[in-house]
């Protein structure tokens, strides 16, 4: 029995490890990444010699706490490996995990929740064509893989990750045809009237604009109030359609072999629903948000939360949250006393202050809007890629169905959300697309029930050696 | 086409596999997903529409870059992104992976 | 204050097809649902369509072989409602009637299918044994570990998620008012009416109706409205696990089953395989009551055992994927029949609950249309009766 399991070894799994050891609980970090750093510090292979990798100054702290996490030798790693579900006993949990060894059950007094969160995907004509990606997933190719996933690059989006990969892309030889927001150029430049954030994130301020002026001298064009209306092709990627926000006509195709979509990101919560962890939801902090407490404990005993599972808010936020939560849990199962449990906590509370409050006026900032999101979403495009479900058909049956007003009942109905991504990218507009039709708000609504297993699981794994003749 | 960088980056020993019946070299390291890219394949499965589709988030959440791999003379399909080459590997890519079934090596 | 002849209290299967028969029959006719259309056990049951004799009455035989000779007439009167509704109903059922195998493994087992299929047969019920080549014939996909199997060419499996929908939109258009997020609160039996008081989701609208008749409708909450006309009824709330694999290429075209074990085994038109049979999932509960929504908790090694049981018997599963394993909660009764009809000590009170609810759903819906609508039924139900429990309510309506 360990005394705190911790789900996901990114900036908020790897603090919480590290300020669990302090304190002398007995710890294991499971990651389904063979290596640990999540997404932001994707690491090329243990094969792979790289030189200079992510010196940028904005990783320097995540470099310096992967580097203290890995020499925790008190903590015990679980790499490759999902958990698929948690059960919930009466005085600990159950995290079914599989892994190298295959299903098994892993007993934890607490758990700690920091499963992260995944490129936001937009519904559009042609979003399913191969060489439409995430942006964030080609930032991982170039990150750990060490290759340019294509050749001629177009990226569309509200986050200004956009710029980074782009730049990234460009600086390494690829050749990049745009970078096109869809927000208006004033929307971003009305965080910058916010003296407090002038000051507290001045480095990252210059961080973005240095890259931007980098893909200028480039002269890659850098674009605002551009919607996304089409990607084209036969059996791939060929050209994608744009529009002028102002303009009532499409702009020419652009040709490309990728396109990069840059919508911020949802957060992967169905371990904390399935277990039965009160969520919110929030339109710009990806989605399903777990509900905790100044310490970061969720409404069910035992279970804390940290990172983006609070809501998207980046890795500075994540390393607070992570460590504050480690400290809570190594309190309140009385490895900590009181006064100095509240002495550490003060001391992560007023930067992990200043750094949602920077998260949120990026979050605001970067969230490409209702009307944005709506006007892709036409009646050809795929609501849920995995079943081919269209928008129209998904609308069809809103109007056969008027006592339809929430997602499971969507999803017996059209398949929309029944397939291998389990509903993750499309939970998101298809709550956007039936709060409109039915005018109901959009944060009220309950969504997909989060099932196990969380990923698709072969029966031989999750049975393993029990063959039926054995159960008489 | 994808390429690899060349500056700042040494890689390791290479591996051998097999992709659509050609004989592939790889890096140790490198992901099935790398491969296909940098081999200028543009489609992991196909649909039960014969929509084909390729890798999208490359961290193993949507599940958009299954393809048919044979090991042992055992096919199964496995997320490209998520799964790192091995020598003899036989991949396999643009499979209606909804028309087979896993666990045999032929199609139905 | 709305008057009607009758009001529906549940919008499941049972509630929709009663609907449905009884706007056939002109009565005018609210449902009240306190969720939607279809999301209780309804939808969440793995769609099977099973008329040969269930696992749980064999295991019994000794004692309740009166009852299951009853039950394959009505089994005979099922498959012909069965056979008639999708030409009844205007919306696509995802209905097959392709024949279902109930699987031995054992000498043992072969003998009970022996003694089942005469029970059935006598009954008039289609069922043929066949030794192991005769299946492996008809089912290359199963394990040669199979002895043989009882077939049973009326079976299959009809699509859950659809049905109650389309008995529904028959009776939206016959004239039923279906009332949504609406959750009954009160049942009083006023001179020669039922008064229903309702409170909409939030609890913000209050509103009462009358009704000649009203019908529990309420599947695993059937106590609860019962209790509020001063009633018990015996209906015991269980938990049970189905899980799906993901789409393959159509390889089987039956309802297995296996008489010595719980399973239920079907591919739905969609590709999947359904994975079910009566694996129990745990009903929350605090301070030794259960918890009132029964959103029943699923048990891992329970899931497991129904997989390996599945797998057992069709051996290539085992590189497919679940997506998904779900938890539906249904209701059972004493001795596992259903309850239909009205209770002696509460005038113009009916219930429909328990007893395989979606294979033998639509004909008890329309054998209770036809005692509400006539006083009398074309097949007879006096054994399904609440009144067998009557002694249960002498002191109680």
């Amino acid at each position: 029995m360990y005394d705190l399991a911790i789900i996901g070894a990114g900036p908020a799994g790897m603090a919480a490890a590290e300020a669990a050891c302090e304190h002398g609980m007995r710890a294991v970090i499971i990651d389904q990444q063979e290596q640990a750093g999540g997404q932001i510090l994707r690491r090329p292979p243990a094969s792979f010699s790289v030189r200079a990798w992510l010196q940028q100054r904005v990783y320097r702290q995540l470099h310096q706490l992967y580097a203290r996490f890995i020499k925790l030798d008190k903590l015990t790693h679980l790499h490759g490996t999902t958990v698929l579900g948690i059960g919930v006993e009466e005085h600990h949990f159950v995290l079914h995990i599989n892994g190298p060894s295959g299903l098994e059950p892993l007993l934890a007094s607490r758990v700690l929740v920091a499963s992260g969160c995944f490129d936001m995907p937009l519904v559009f004509p042609g979003a399913q064509l191969p060489g439409v990606m995430a942006t964030g997933g080609m930032q991982a190719f170039l990150k750990s893989q060490q290759i340019i996933p294509g050749k001629r690059f177009l990226f569309v989006g509200s986050h200004p990750l956009q710029l980074i990969v782009a730049n990234q892309i460009a600086k390494a030889g690829g050749d990049v045809a745009g970078v096109f927001f869809s927000p208006s150029l004033s929307k971003y430049l009305a965080v910058l009237r916010s003296p407090l954030v002038l000051l507290r994130q001045l480095p990252n301020m210059l961080f973005f604009v240095g890259v931007l002026a980098q893909l200028l001298l480039r002269r890659v064009p850098v674009k605002f109030g551009t919607e996304l209306v089409s990607a084209n092709g036969d059996n791939a990627l060929e050209d994608v359609v744009l529009k002028q926000d102002s303009s009532s006509t499409n702009m020419k195709p652009i040709a490309c072999d990728r396109l990069g979509l840059c919508f911020g990101f949802l957060t992967n919560n169905d371990l904390v629903r399935q277990v039965g962890v009160v969520c919110s939801w929030s339109q710009n902090a990806g989605g399903w948000i777990a509900d905790h407490d100044q310490g970061m404990r969720a409404s069910v005993s035992g279970i804390y939360v940290a990172g983006e599972t609070t809501g998207v808010a980046g890795a500075s936020v994540a390393c607070l949250e992570g460590r504050l939560a480690a400290l809570s849990a190594a309190c309140d199962s009385g490895k900590m006393e009181q006064p100095a449990y509240d002495t550490a906590c003060g001391a992560v509370h007023a930067p992990l202050k200043g750094a949602r409050a920077f998260a949120q006026l990026l979050a605001e900032a970067s969230y490409p809007g209702d009307a944005t999101i709506q006007r892709a979403m036409s009646d050809d495009a795929y609501l849920c890629k995995c079943e081919e479900v269209t928008v129209g058909s998904v609308r069809a049956t809103l109007a056969q169905h008027p006592d339809v007003s929430d997602l499971n009942a969507l999803k017996l109905l059209t398949r929309c959300g029944m397939g291998h991504c389990q509903g993750r990218y499309c939970h998101y507009q298809s709550r956007f697309l039936l709060a409109t039709d039915r005018n109901l708000p959009v944060e009220s609504m309950a969504g997909f029930t989060a099932r196990f297993p969380i990923r698709p699981t072969s029966i031989g794994e999750l049975i393993g050696d029990l063959r039926a003749e054995d159960m008489e | 086409m994808s390429t690899r960088y060349d500056n700042n980056v040494t890689r390791g020993s290479t591996v051998e596999l097999v992709i659509d019946g050609q004989q592939v070299s790889a890096y140790e390291g490198e992901t099935i997903a790398s491969i296909l890219l940098l081999e200028d394949k543009t489609v992991c499965y196909r649909t039960r529409t014969n929509s084909p589709r390729m890798m999208f988030c490359n961290m193993g959440t949507c599940f958009e870059c299954r393809v048919r791999v044979t090991q042992a003379g055992v096919s199964r399909w496995m997320l490209a992104c998520n799964t790192t080459v091995q020598a003899q590997m036989e991949v396999d890519t643009g499979v209606a992976l909804s028309q087979w079934i896993p666990g045999g090596n032929g199609d139905v | 204050m709305t008057h009607y002849d009758a009001i529906i209290i549940g919008a499941g299967l049972t509630g929709a097809a009663t609907a449905y028969h009884l706007a056939k029959g002109g009565a005018s006719t609210l449902v009240l649902e306190r969720q939607q259309i279809n999301r209780g056990a309804s939808g969440q049951n793995a769609g099977s369509l099973h008329f040969q004799l269930e696992h749980r009455l064999i295991e019994h035989a000794g004692e309740l072989d009166e009852e299951l000779s009853f039950y394959a007439a009505l089994a005979r009167l099922a498959i012909a409602d069965w056979r008639a509704l999708e030409s009844e109903l205007s919306d696509d059922i995802e209905l097959e009637m392709t024949g279902g195998l109930m699987l031995a493994e054992s000498p043992e087992q072969m003998q009970t299918l022996e003694r089942k299929a005469s029970i059935e047969s006598a009954q008039g019920l289609q069922v043929t044994l066949l030794d192991r080549n005769e299946v492996l014939a008809k089912a290359p996909y199963l394990s040669d570990s199979i002895c043989g199997a009882l077939y049973c060419p009326d079976e299959g499996h009809c699509n859950p998620r659809l049905l109650s929908h389309a008995f529904a939109r028959e009776a939206e258009s016959a004239g039923t008012l279906f009332q949504m997020q609406t959750e009954v609160t009160g049942l009083q039996r006023e001179a020669d009416r039922w008064l229903v008081t309702t409170s909409s989701a939030g609890g913000s609208e209050k509103q009462t109706y009358t009704a000649d008749v009203v019908v529990n409708a309420a599947g695993a909450w059937s106590a609860q409205i019962a209790r509020m006309a001063n009633l018990h009824l015996p209906v015991f709330p269980v938990g049970l696990i189905i899980s799906v694999t993901e789409k393959v290429p159509a390889i089987m075209d039956h309802l297995i089953q296996h008489v010595g074990r719980k399973l239920s085994l079907k591919q739905v038109d969609d590709g999947n395989l359904i994975i079910g049979g009566g694996w129990s999932a745990r009903l929350p509960q605090k301070n030794g009551a259960w918890q009132e929504d029964y959103r029943a908790i699923l048990d891992i090694d329970e899931l497991k055992k129904n997989l390996a049981t599945a797998r057992g018997v069709m051996p290539l599963i085992e590189n497919l994927h679940v997506l998904r394993s779900w938890t539906g909660t249904t209701g059972i009764t004493p001795d596992q029949l259903p309850i239909i009809g009205d209770i002696a000590q509460a005038q113009g009170f009916y219930v429909a609950v328990g007893g395989s609810g979606f294979t033998y759903g639509p004909t008890y819906a329309k054998l209770l249309a036809e005692l509400i609508l006539r006083g009398e039924t074309s097949f007879p139900i006096t054994a399904y009766s609440p009144n067998r429990f009557g002694h249960m309510n002498m002191f109680m309506g």
